[in-house]
């Protein structure tokens, strides 16, 4: 009995040194990553940055992940550029990520920048971009003012940005306005280049629409703030008829876990229109997520329903044993899309060539809804997508969330678009 | 007669001063209770928290001014002044890393003549002056200077950008005395707002940041356009900065408050509802008592008949006056009846007495007279005349001798004996009138069972009943004549039915038929069942009448039951014919 006992012990030990062994090789190397191809078979060398550590880590390890789902689906294409991707953690800060920018320049060599997830740090990498006259392409910080008034020839975005998330988010209020008769709208959002622009694409575009509305509060807590507590109390004691937020990540987690402490939820419906969808929202929503809310991402697990969507999701799930965020799906669709450059232009060197190969490219993504093919805006660089908005319904199909995105309404990409007046009202008359 | 102040209106008033006075009681209480929570919320800790709530904001301040003195005293930093492509790389990486703290949006260089020349974005870096500088200037923002350390602003929250502040120390160069110009930290305002949350006091203290432009900023670093009623001025943090607050343990007790309202509202509902209660129910009592009232009005004033209107379910108090009124008046009506027949019983027995003795001895003298008469006569004609004026007179003597029985009826003395003796006493008197007029006699019933009365008297009235009976079928078919007396238990009585099939008693005549001298009959005296009846009622019995005209008469007694076990071994089957 004694020797079973021991081999008893024994045997679960084992088990758990492996299941810890797994969860350690599942935890995503913290600092420089290199994949794909080597330096010396390299087609080209794609320099990304992504946080790696910090309350944003999870979505440079999951944009990690989709660069890994791209380089193994442009492996069985035997035409397909040679892509070596350095990703190395840009710890959030411009000041990091823009001396990591030009040391992948002068020392990796890198042919094309890409990744970051915060806007400011996008917008100052985007200058070195700019002034070294190297192509970036941005796959996740969403601010808009990176294709609108900062936008250069250098710069490409392959996710959906602030101002085609806000403009779907303003014609959803609008047909909610006609329904509910909402009056009054604050906004709450991250204090830095994201929030602010969010900010300014739904007022903008709200207004292009000629939504009447008046401004109730607009709060700005700081980027990764860690208490809601003094913005929840004061939404409650000036209640919105609405409330729309541009927390994104563990931020909206952290506040959507303290205001539903409170009878916030019951006193006004919160929207969140360009990442509130994320699937780490989801699973942190539980079982019964609050009441009233309207959420949307720059990529759903399950809109569109369609076998390419499917065959990503299952492929990113297969590698990593998780179901991915939207920044998986933007670092996934960075480096098709640099691939796809490459391969009609040839020599990645030729900076003009690759320029004019982005303008106007064309690529099937998981986003697309059938019948349609994301293609980059040659006049704003913005890749161009269609808008889905849903509210939390009950699923199991992606565990461990216990609820997914549902009662979908669809806005399509060219309704979306910036029209020329308006680009040329964010750029003024500065030429890109 | 009304009275002043009624019963219900005493109950309301009373009703009404309890309501009021607990109404009061508890709120006198609530309002110690309030003042204590608000003495113990806001009074003892606020200087304790206001203090640390200073000391947050200095330190926040401080901290932000010792990260600046590290950027102003470092000796490359007055390059970026005039030699931006001079700054050594790691005195640029030194200011990327300070501009990148999250409470700034980056650090800022001005000249001497305040002009804005370089910027360094942090973090949180957005908008003006970082990526333009339009509509960006410290032009109009008030300025307060402490230790050679200057605070401008604070720019306001406008046009969908939050406030700001610039924390500001002068640059020199260190071979050039005339050239200077300033580094700032470009603060998030709500960076500093934040700092005068009150954690513990949440809800009770409402913290504001005054400005030296005598703005006022809630802890989001929104302005507050209407200042709010009883702001108290706090303490000064920095020339002009001062933490104004509200208490407002009104919010914190406004439940309570509301729970007081509420109280109030109740309170006073239940007044009206007590008053409308009693309004209605002294209407309903009234009336009612008006009722009870007027019946005794009426009953005082003879009116014996009046009975009170007493609805079937309900039996409250009023209900049972009135059944009590109506039973009392019964009462006292049968009792005078009795009274009144008591009465008129002594008057007839003291008439009857005399008219006996008046009548009986001259008519045993006539009678006397009459049969020596009739002896001697000879004449079969006379004779016969002699013999019907002897009968006459004999007739005479009955009707003497039942107004005797009647006027003056012997009490009765009870014994306990079988129904069967009483009932074979009765059949044998009757029973050549019954031969007479061929009329069938038969009894049922348990003959065993055992009376307490008068065996005499009952045996009177079965025989004045029979009799009765008997002549009532003569007025019927010879086959149909028919007399039955039947006797079985009845709870603690014994009820004789003498049934018969004869003619029967108009229903008009019914009721009469008891009362003395009335009679059908030319031959009766009319004092045969008022006699009947009045012996049963002698023996604590009652007597009932029946009678259909044509079909029959059906009397009924009800006399005590004897307690006694009887020991007759002999049974009789009850409802069967039984020789008695």
């Amino acid at each position: 009995m004694m020797c079973r006992g021991k081999l008893a012990g024994l045997f679960w030990l084992f088990i758990g040194l492996l299941v810890a062994g797994q969860g350690a090789a599942a935890t995503e190397p913290v600092g420089r990553v290199e994949l794909g191809a080597s330096a010396a078979e390299a087609d080209v060398t794609v320099a990304c940055m992504y946080p790696m550590t910090g309350r944003p880590a999870s979505y440079g390890r999951d944009s990690i992940t989709g660069i890994k789902v791209a380089l193994a689906e442009l492996a069985q294409q035997p035409d397909a550029p040679k892509l070596r991707v350095i990703v190395d953690d840009s710890r959030s800060k411009a000041s990091f990520a823009v001396q990591m920018a030009e040391n992948f320049i002068e020392t990796d060599q890198a042919d094309i920048l890409c990744g970051m997830v915060s806007s400011g740090v996008g917008l100052a990498v985007s200058r070195v971009a700019r002034d070294r006259r190297i192509i970036m392409i941005g796959t996740d910080h969403a601010s808009s003012r990176s294709v609108l008034e900062e936008g250069h020839r250098y710069y490409f975005r392959v996710s959906s940005d602030t101002w085609y998330s806000h403009a779907a988010g303003a014609r959803y209020l609008r047909e909610l306005q006609a329904e509910t008769g909402w009056r009054t709208l604050a906004f709450l959002g991250p204090d830095y280049e994201y929030g602010r622009v969010a900010w300014r694409d739904l007022r903008q575009a709200l207004d292009m629409l000629g939504v009447a509305y008046q401004i109730a509060g607009q709060y700005w807590p700081k980027l990764y703030e860690p208490d809601y507590t003094l913005y929840i109390q004061s939404l409650l004691e000036s209640p919105p008829d609405i409330l729309v937020t541009a927390l994104w990540g563990g931020d909206f987690n952290a506040f959507i876990e303290q205001a539903r402490t409170t009878n916030l939820f019951r006193k006004m419906p919160v929207a969140n229109f360009d990442t509130g969808g994320n699937y780490d929202t989801l699973v942190a929503l539980g079982q019964n997520p609050p009441p009233g809310l309207i959420l949307s991402a720059r990529h759903h697990l399950n809109w569109p329903d369609t076998e390419r969507n499917r065959r990503f999701v299952q492929a990113f799930h297969d590698l990593s044993g998780r179901y991915p965020s939207y920044s998986a799906q933007g670092a996934y669709a960075g480096m098709l899309v640099i691939a796809k450059a490459v391969g009609m232009v040839g020599d990645v060197s030729d900076t003009d060539a690759m320029i004019k190969a982005l303008e106007g490219l064309e690529i099937e993504l998981p986003k697309d809804p059938e019948g349609f093919t994301s293609y980059i805006d040659a006049e704003t660089h913005q890749i161009v997508q269609a808008q889905a908005i849903g509210r939390p319904v009950a699923s199991d199909r992606y565990p461990p969330t216990r609820v997914m995105l549902g009662e979908w309404v669809v806005y399509e990409a060219e309704l979306l678009k910036p029209s020329p007046e308006l680009v040329q009202r964010r750029r003024g008359n500065r030429t890109p | 007669m009304k009275s002043k102040l009624s019963l219900v209106g005493r109950y309301t008033l009373l009703s009404l001063a309890l309501i009021i006075g607990s109404a009061t009681a508890l709120s006198i209480l609530h309002m110690t209770v309030a003042e204590s929570i608000t003495e113990r919320l806001a009074g003892q800790h606020l200087e304790a928290q206001m203090s640390a709530t200073a000391n947050r904001l200095s330190a926040f301040l401080e901290n932000r001014i010792y990260q600046l003195e590290t950027l102003s005293r470092h000796p490359a930093m007055p390059l970026y002044l005039a030699y931006t492509e001079a700054v050594p790389e790691g005195v640029k990486e030194l200011v990327r890393v300070e501009a990148d703290s999250p409470d700034l949006y980056g650090i800022l260089f001005f000249d001497a003549d305040d002009r804005l020349i370089q910027v360094v974005p942090g973090q949180a870096a957005s908008g003006p002056p970082y990526w333009s500088r339009d509509n960006w200037s410290l032009a109009g923002l008030p300025r307060v200077e402490k230790n050679n350390t200057e605070l401008i602003g604070p720019a306001l929250p406008q046009q969908g950008q939050p406030g700001w502040l610039l924390i500001r120390q002068p640059l020199r160069y260190l071979f050039d005395d005339g050239a200077e110009g300033a580094v700032g930290l470009h603060v998030r305002l709500a960076s500093l707002t934040e700092q005068i949350r009150t954690e513990n006091l949440a809800g009770v203290v409402k913290p504001f940041l005054r400005t030296p432009g005598r703005v006022l900023l809630d802890p989001t670093g929104s302005t507050v356009l209407r200042e709010p009623p009883g702001l108290v001025r706090g303490p000064e943090v920095f020339p002009g900065w001062h933490i104004d607050y509200v208490i407002t343990a009104a919010d914190i007790l406004s439940p309570l408050r509301n729970a007081q309202m509420v109280m109030y509202g109740l309170a006073g509902l239940l007044a009206l509802g007590t008053v409308l209660l009693f309004w209605a129910l002294a209407r309903s009592l009234r009336r009612r008592i008006d009722r009870l009232v007027q019946g005794a009005e009426a009953f005082s004033s003879g009116d014996l008949h009046f009975q009170l209107d007493v609805p079937g379910p309900r039996k409250d108090e009023i209900d049972q006056v009135a059944y009590a009124f109506n039973a009392m008046a019964q009462r006292l009506r049968e009792m005078i009846q009795r009274t009144v027949q008591v009465e008129k019983m002594a008057v007839l027995g003291e008439f009857a007495s005399g008219v006996a003795h008046e009548v009986r001895n001259p008519l045993a003298t006539i009678k006397l007279t009459v049969q020596a008469l009739e002896r001697r006569e000879e004449d079969q004609r006379r004779r016969g005349l002699l013999q019907d004026v002897e009968g006459e007179i004999d007739r005479l003597n009955r009707v003497v001798g039942d107004l005797l029985d009647y006027g003056r009826p012997v009490s009765a003395e009870p014994e306990h004996f079988e129904v069967r003796r009483v009932f074979r006493q009765a059949v044998a008197m009757t029973s050549s009138r019954a031969r007479e007029l061929n009329v069938t006699v038969t009894a049922s019933g348990d003959s065993r069972l055992l009376l307490h009365a008068n065996p005499d008297q009952v045996t009177q009235c079965l025989a004045n009943l029979l009799s009765n009976a008997i002549e009532a079928c003569a007025g019927v078919a010879e086959a149909d004549r028919s007399v039955r007396l039947r006797a079985h238990r009845e709870g603690a009585r014994i009820r004789i039915d003498v049934t018969d099939n004869g003619t029967g008693v108009a229903r008009d005549v019914l009721p009469r038929v008891t009362e003395p001298f009335f009679t059908t009959r030319a031959e009766g005296t009319g004092l045969g069942l008022s006699i009947t009846r009045q012996l049963v009622l002698l023996n604590g019995g009652d007597m009932s009448i029946e009678s259909e005209s044509g079909e029959g008469t059906t009397v009924t007694l009800l006399l005590p039951a004897s307690d006694h076990v009887h020991n007759i071994k002999k049974h009789y089957h009850a409802d069967s014919n039984t020789d008695y």
